[in-house]
């Protein structure tokens, strides 16, 4: 089964819906949903090895934030029944905001990471391009994904310097973080300096305001309609209630 | 023969009340040829080319400039106001921004700038492989250009440049980071692109430039040092050591 990537956009605009409208427990079955389909749909199967292998950590570490995010809201929002777990008070209120928050904010990174490991940049501009968006806003978000695409690089090349200047990079997670918040700065400076830079390059080649560029990208598959429908409806059963009295 | 660039009077600061960069600086670049800008780091080399290429005053929007640019008999007072390609082409320092980021195979990263100038498709593609043969590209043509060594990314991006067909092409630092074949394929490229083309390249060693060059300028604190032929540069070089690093050079 063919999946456009207009199609993908659709069931990503889904579970985005899921995310924040839908109960908790919506949002942590489709995360499962979202987990299998990354496993089991071949169209949802990360495209480069590196994703692929980065996908386990990221989602291990997204999990982690929602159990800190749930423990420390059963520590300060104190109301409803208390429940002793290794010798800290958790309040039940909070537990359930907590496990809220963390299911939805689990469910938007996961749909957004298996969704852009599963298409390429070039196809989505494309698709983007061909749904109606002008050619400088499809530019910009094609630089901004190559912009974040070059972050983990630009990581590893600063971290590397911060530890052969003797920056205690590999040592206590204390120190790990102290260290971590020196590589922003030139992180952040890095990013700045470039992006004037790749402004300059761009015009430089006679980029300006009125250019019509083509991008590179696939056609639209026969489940277009079919997939847009499903997801339309989708949206209305998931809407329906808020907006109803 | 490519246009010949003559400068005058020229004082560039980037701040109202910053020290000048240039100041009443005047440099004269006959048509077609090779030039090369020699000097330390902060001598201004990259300054001017931006001058020249018309990105700094589009870009520094704080710069005061006087004087004129002239290229090919075009006056421009202070200096070039909007960028001047594709009459004139600038290769940046690092080819890895030069590269657009937005194209998956040198080919199409090559042709974004036809489109750019809004060519229609079949006059791109006949201008593309024409470029791809004559840099030696077209086994690369379908690799991804950012999966390439450094001296591919730099004729990549030089590439990119020359197939819009700037009557001046300016280099910043081109042989920067090239190892000694890259640089060789690379002199014999700019050899062949003049004197159709007027080639001004920076650099703050004069290897490349001896190699590549028919003329040389030695900047300094935005003034001219030397400013001659290859001969006249092989004989004043020796004076010029406090500038130039030219140790174990074979000349």
């Amino acid at each position: 089964m063919g999946l456009s990537i207009s199609d993908k956009l659709c069931i990503l605009v889904f579970f985005l819906t899921v995310a924040l409208a839908a109960p908790a427990e919506a949002a942590i079955v489709s995360v499962i949903i979202v987990l299998l389909g990354r496993r089991l749909a071949p169209p949802f199967r990360p495209l480069a090895q590196a994703s692929g292998r980065r996908f386990l950590p990221v989602f291990l570490s997204l999990v982690l934030l929602a159990f800190v995010m749930t423990i420390v809201n059963g520590l300060l929002l104190q109301e409803g029944k208390v429940f002793i777990v290794a010798g800290l008070p958790l309040y039940e209120a909070g537990i359930r905001f907590g496990v809220k928050t963390g299911s939805r904010l689990l469910l938007i990174a996961t749909s957004l990471l298996v969704f852009f490991g599963s298409v390429t940049i070039p196809h989505l501009a494309s698709s983007l391009h061909r749904a109606g968006l002008p050619t400088q806003i499809v530019m910009t978000v094609l630089l901004t994904v190559h912009f974040l695409e070059t972050i983990p690089e630009r990581i590893t090349r600063i971290f590397s310097a911060q530890e052969a200047r003797g920056a205690p990079v590999r040592s206590r997670l204390d120190r790990r973080l102290k260290s971590f918040l020196s590589i922003l700065s030139p992180l952040i400076l890095s990013g700045i300096v470039e992006s004037i830079d790749r402004g300059t390059a761009l015009e430089l080649r006679g980029y300006h305001a009125g250019t019509r560029l083509e991008f590179e990208g696939g056609g639209e598959s026969r489940l277009s309609g079919i997939g847009r429908l499903f997801i339309v409806l989708s949206l209305i059963v998931i809407i329906l209630p808020w907006v109803l009295p | 023969m490519g246009p010949s660039v003559v400068v005058t009077g020229l004082t560039f600061r980037y701040f109202a009340a910053s020290k000048p960069v240039f100041s009443s600086y005047r440099v004269n670049i006959p048509g077609g040829s090779r030039c090369a800008i020699l000097g330390p780091a902060g001598a201004g080399k990259t300054t001017f080319l931006e001058i020249l290429s018309g990105a700094a005053a589009s870009h520094y929007k704080t710069a005061v400039a006087e004087g004129t640019v002239t290229i090919g008999g075009e006056q421009h007072t202070p200096i070039p106001l909007e960028v001047l390609f594709p009459r004139v082409g600038l290769v940046l320092q690092d080819p890895s921004v030069q590269i657009s980021g937005i194209r998956t195979t040198v080919r199409s990263e090559i042709e974004f700038t036809l489109e750019n100038l809004g060519m229609e498709y079949k006059a791109r593609a006949g201008k593309v492989a024409n470029i791809l043969e004559r840099f030696s590209l077209t086994h690369l043509a379908n690799r991804h250009p950012y999966k390439l060594s450094g001296g591919e990314m730099q004729r990549v991006a030089l590439a990119s440049i020359v197939v819009a067909e700037p009557e001046l092409l300016l280099l910043d630092e081109p042989a920067n980071a090239l190892d000694a074949r890259s640089r060789k394929e690379l002199s014999e490229l700019l050899r062949l692109l003049s004197p159709a083309t007027t080639i001004v390249f920076t650099d703050y060693t004069p290897e490349f430039a001896l190699e590549t060059a028919d003329r040389f300028i030695l900047l300094s604190n935005g003034t001219t040092r030397f400013e001659g032929t290859r001969d006249e540069f092989l004989k004043a070089l020796s004076s010029l050591s406090d500038l130039l690093p030219t140790e174990g050079m074979a000349l």
